[in-house]
């Protein structure tokens, strides 16, 4: 299976990328009503996508993505792509209720220069109001062949290629549906369609699921409705992905691109029964800044199935510091110990750009220094993980979790 | 000087984000001394039963005698010295220190670090990095002339410690090679480098030995020490760099002639600006020359994604008998509050190597004029329980 490691730790990133101002300023013009030109639009996208998935190839990614390039937000990207929907300019977007509550003064200059503040297209919350239907087959069919034409000049095989889309439970407020659980698996339907063209195409679907932690510390839920919302998302996810191959699907949660205290998120411990049930390969999550680094612990107890991946963030979107490449070879050394040096990949926490933005949490020549540090860790870590074994026979099935620390 | 003999013990690396009155006073031209002196000493008895009441063992005023000017400071560590000595002043030419050396001329100081060349634009557009443009320049004989706010200082702290009922409070105080690096080496009255550093070494001594002879443990902040690796141009190799940082270090070290040594903790740090931090020189590099320092403890950077694996090089660098380490376990480097778990593991980690007798949990850097007040209080507040937390390990 690609996703697993025979000889060496693959390592990837989580999607979005700070895009390139130009094309941020036709994205503007795109999704605010103003005059553009399609055309140029459309040349001057699969160009920056090419020269982004390049530059990746040539930090050493493994499994590299378009940057979500054509896309205003990785979640926004979405109501272009339903019908059903009504903006609700009116409506106010809750972020980080309890954080919020906690720090009022930090949020509130932060909130005015980053996140939804800074983004190059307005977010308007959407109300669903009739039957949910796909239409974006058209926008879906120009990022997944911008994406393989990119990977191709750069010498990548289009099972090293992912394309992230959004989770079912990504998708707006539902006033038409009877019910949440109808609503979101009425999503689900409709989403399958998305997912499914990805997976046809030859590519890794990466289903990003950033509200599945939300859950948690959501105030208007009490415990037993906590579960019953989590399990509906899990449900309506696995539905949405039927039929697709589980080592085609990388499953990513994270806690929404906040470079704030983040005190009241939900722990890893709180979500993994649910993040395990999705029907993927992969489970990617957050685990390379301060909120989240101890979490590795949770695989001394928590046994992941045979034959999944996990995805550790080893780098992260919230801070400049580029990670030291030995911070990295430890970080990724740790859950080797735990899982099998097999079934680690290299990640990030989330994106490097929450939405499109001008200026990105992490300076874009930044980014690419944490890709290249990413590199360096995992070869550090490659070279500590296989350097003993190397005389012996490849083992058949891949090392795993006290098997593994014992041999050691 | 206290270690953690029975439990992991806490502290920090000093400053601490300024009540905005105090700030305001400071930034007011004509305030008047009497103004200043009350505001102070409500705020440092404040300032001083809030670290308590948090957990924190061993801790300061705050650095609240050190006048902060506005919410995003960090370089009031290194500007308070300059209102307490004579002898510096704008440079004869009026000019600051170059940005960079001109090709031929013997090495130095100057205003742009290496890793601004190397991310040009993300230091142009992103990085609030402190301006040198103003750093005095040597002009004259180097005097002391800070006792009143000196003596100023210790007073508020040592009633706010009495009042909270504190054993041991710590003051910090520039160190001698970081002097000479905060003002970008303009030295215009000196013959030689050594009769500069003595200079200033022979002025900053009456503070060190006040701040001891006051009953506080003496820390010596000298970010310097790591970090002018990245503003020498042109670049020295490893070796010259270590026989520069040595002469600092024996001029410090003669400075501290007559105090004992487990009256003194020494802070390194480097830079403490959010940036990619790439250039940082590995501490594995520069510490046989920082356990030259006659200091009992040494105050490291260690929480953060470009340090936090070195605590491993205490396996092979061993700890001299006797000293303590202060890991940095939370950082002034991110907004995002350390996990208890995190600070614990962190702890953990040191105490395995080098004894958890030999270990006072600590900050990277200085949180004030770092990160919003709420968000240091918050990260002080998950140091203290990941304290907790690895003492609970360590000694069950």
């Amino acid at each position: 299976m690609t996703q697993q490691n025979s000889d060496r730790i693959q390592i990837t990133h989580i999607g979005s990328l700070p895009r390139p101002h130009d094309l941020l300023d036709q994205i503007k013009a795109k999704y605010t009503g103003q005059a553009y030109d399609q055309q140029s639009f459309t040349s001057l996208l699969a160009r920056s996508v090419t020269d982004s998935v390049r530059k990746q190839a040539e930090c050493g990614i493994d499994f590299v993505t378009d940057g979500e390039f054509s896309k205003p937000g990785f979640f926004s990207y979405i109501q272009a792509r339903l019908e059903g929907f009504e903006p609700r300019p009116s409506q106010k977007f809750t972020l980080f209720e309890k954080e919020v509550a906690a720090f009022p003064d930090y949020y509130a200059q932060y909130f005015k220069d980053a996140m939804l503040g800074g983004a190059a297209v307005p977010m308007v919350p959407m109300v669903c109001v009739g039957p949910v239907k796909y239409r974006g087959e058209a926008l879906l069919r120009t990022d997944i062949d911008n994406v393989k034409a990119a990977a191709k000049a750069a010498g990548i095989p289009a099972d090293h290629v992912f394309l992230p889309a959004t989770a079912p439970s990504g998708v707006g407020v539902n006033e038409y549906y009877q019910s949440d659980e109808e609503y979101f698996h009425a999503l689900a339907g409709e989403l399958a369609k998305e997912y499914r063209a990805i997976a046809e195409a030859g590519l890794l679907v990466q289903v990003d699921d950033p509200f599945l932690p939300d859950i948690f510390v959501d105030p208007r839920f009490d415990e037993r409705q906590m579960k019953r919302r989590a399990e509906i998302y899990v449900e309506a996810t696995n539905a949405a992905l039927k039929g697709i191959p589980a080592e085609k699907i990388r499953f990513h949660t994270c806690y929404g691109i906040n470079e704030g205290p983040r005190i009241y998120e939900a722990a890893l411990a709180d979500i993994i029964r649910y993040v395990l049930r999705v029907r993927a390969g992969q489970y990617s999550f957050e685990c390379a800044n301060p909120r989240h680094e101890h979490e590795y612990h949770l695989f001394e107890e928590v046994k992941v199935p045979d034959g999944k991946v996990l995805c550790p963030g080893v780098i992260t979107h919230a801070s400049n510091i580029v990670e030291h490449p030995e911070l990295i070879a430890e970080r990724l050394m740790r859950f080797a110990k735990l899982v099998g040096r097999e079934n680690v990949m290299a990640g990030a926490d989330c994106g490097f750009s929450s939405q499109a933005l001008y200026r990105t949490e992490v300076h874009p020549t930044v980014v690419w220094e944490k890709f290249k540090a990413m590199r360096e860790g995992a070869d550090l870590a490659t070279s500590r993980l296989w350097t003993r074994r190397k005389s012996r026979p490849s083992r058949a099935r891949p090392a795993r979790g006290k098997r593994a620390r014992k041999k050691r | 000087m206290q270690r953690s003999t029975n439990r992991i013990l806490t502290t920090h690396a000093g400053s601490l984000p300024r009540p905005d009155a105090l700030r305001e006073a400071w930034s007011r031209p004509g305030v008047s001394d009497a103004e200043i002196d009350s505001l102070l000493k409500r705020a440092v008895a404040d300032i001083v039963k809030e670290q308590r009441d948090i957990g924190l063992d061993i801790p300061n005023d705050g650095e609240f005698g050190k006048p902060m000017r506005a919410a995003a400071d960090l370089a009031a560590w290194g500007t308070y010295i300059f209102g307490r000595l004579s002898g510096f002043g704008p440079s004869p030419s009026g000019a600051a220190a170059p940005d960079r050396a001109r090709p031929g001329q013997p090495m130095r100081i100057v205003g742009e670090r290496w890793e601004q060349r190397e991310f040009a634009d993300f230091y142009a557009h992103d990085a609030a990095i402190p301006s040198t443009a103003s750093r005095p320049a040597c002009i004259a004989p180097i005097a002391y002339s800070g006792e009143a706010a000196l003596r100023r200082d210790l007073a508020a702290l040592k009633a706010a410690a009495t009042t909270s009922g504190i054993e041991e409070a710590f003051v910090t105080s520039i160190a001698v090679g970081s002097l000479e690096m905060f003002c970008r080496g303009q030295n215009a009255h000196y013959a030689r480098a050594e009769d500069f550093l003595e200079g200033i070494g022979k002025a900053l001594a009456v503070e060190y030995r006040a701040i001891v002879e006051a009953g506080f443990l003496l820390q010596l902040d000298d970010p310097g020490l790591p970090d002018t690796w990245d503003m020498l141009d042109p670049h020295p190799t490893l070796e010259e760099y270590k026989r520069y940082a040595m002469l600092r270090i024996e001029a410090l070290n003669q400075a501290l002639t007559g105090i004992p040594q487990d009256r003194v903790r020494y802070h390194i740090c480097w830079g403490s600006w959010h940036g990619p931090h790439t250039a940082d020189l590995p501490l594995k590099d520069i510490v046989d020359v920082m356990l030259r320092v006659k200091a009992q403890a040494y105050s490291v950077e260690a929480g953060n994604a470009r340090h936090e694996h070195e605590y491993k090089i205490w396996s092979s660098t061993p700890l001299p008998p006797g000293k303590l380490l202060i890991p940095g376990v939370v950082s002034h480097a991110t907004n995002v509050v350390e996990h208890p778990e995190l600070v614990a593991d962190r702890l953990v980690n040191f105490a395995r190597i080098v004894g958890r007798e030999n270990v006072i949990a600590g900050t990277d850097c200085g949180l004030g004029g770092r990160v919003h007040p709420q968000i240091a209080a918050a990260k002080l507040r998950a140091l203290c329980e990941g304290a907790r937390l690895a003492t609970h390990q360590l000694w069950r």
